[in-house]
């Protein structure tokens, strides 16, 4: 009975979640340093409440998040390399390759310590209804997922606001650059 | 011969009691400013209950403020809480977005070695 009360709080805890995270929860134990967002639709409600509507920066916010149904983070600092184990990775990188889901990047290095990174999204064939960013580094893994209608220039018009740091959306351009050569 | 009349039956004894009792009973006239002590002590008795009715309303309403207070003050916390996570997140977000940016353009130009 008890297996089946956490089954299913479990189940309405991921209800949202785009893809499955729990294979994350025992690095917690190995990091040096995590942060684990867990945002759900009505707590995204509750944190754009309180932003002002004459500020252009919070009105983006309320703009981006207004088509969130929720928002998830691993964020995963260790000591030492080899921390986290490549079976955990591919085990979501396989849920990634699951039904709407496609690859806008996909930085992939066999080298030890080679850059590894990757952001999907999904589509409904309208519009985009997830976005999942992973970076993988020697000593820091990350995946954040967006559930629900997202566009990454959302958060690039934020850049330099809010101790959002300023970067460019530039994978397009990459794309086209790279079907050129 | 009214036997009763002639104390046959207890004339006399009758008498006394009915004597006693009609002394007992007697109206008496109340003492002087008995009305106005009697209008006081209800007035009293009034003004004790309108105090605790006010006492009452007041412990009501201090508890009501207070629990509206509280769950406005909790929601505000976890509304504060969720903005924090919010900001947190889209940082997260931005700096890898970028780095990943940074990858991928080491990686179309080929500077990687």
């Amino acid at each position: 009975m008890k297996h089946l009360i956490l089954a299913i709080v479990m189940a309405g805890a991921a209800g949202a979640q785009d893809i499955n995270l729990l294979q994350f929860d025992t690095l917690k134990s190995k990091a040096s340093d995590s942060v684990e967002v867990n945002l759900s639709e009505p707590m995204l409600r509750m944190a754009i409440g309180f932003l002002a509507d004459n500020d252009p920066k919070q009105v983006e916010v309320k703009k981006l998040v207004g088509g969130l149904k929720g928002i998830y983070v691993r964020s995963f600092k260790f000591d030492k390399d080899g921390q986290y184990s490549a079976a955990e990775i591919e085990a979501l990188r396989a849920q990634l390759k699951g039904a709407g889901w496609q690859s806008m990047v996909d930085v992939h290095s066999k080298k030890t310590g080679g850059d590894n990174a990757g952001v999907y999204m999904r589509t409904d064939g309208k519009q985009m209804t997830g976005l999942v960013v992973l970076a993988l580094e020697p000593r820091e893994l990350t995946v954040v997922n967006f559930a629900g209608s997202i566009d990454p220039a959302q958060i690039q018009a934020l850049s330099g606001t809010l101790g959002i740091p300023n970067f460019s959306v530039g994978y397009e351009k990459a794309a086209e650059k790279k079907s050129k050569e | 011969m009214d036997a009763w009349a002639n104390g046959a039956y207890g004339g006399d004894q009758m008498s006394a009691l009915e004597r006693e009792l009609r002394e007992v009973l007697q109206r008496e006239q109340p003492s002087a400013g008995f009305d106005r002590r009697v209008l006081e002590r209800a007035a009293l008795a009034r003004r004790s209950q309108q105090r605790q009715w006010k006492w009452i309303s007041t412990a009501v309403a201090a508890c009501l403020v207070i629990g509206l207070t509280s769950v406005y003050w909790q929601r505000e916390r976890q509304a504060e809480r969720a903005q924090e996570q919010l900001v947190q997140a889209l940082q997260i977000t931005a700096q890898k977005l970028a780095l990943v940016e940074r990858m991928a353009t080491k990686n179309l130009t080929g500077q990687e070695k």
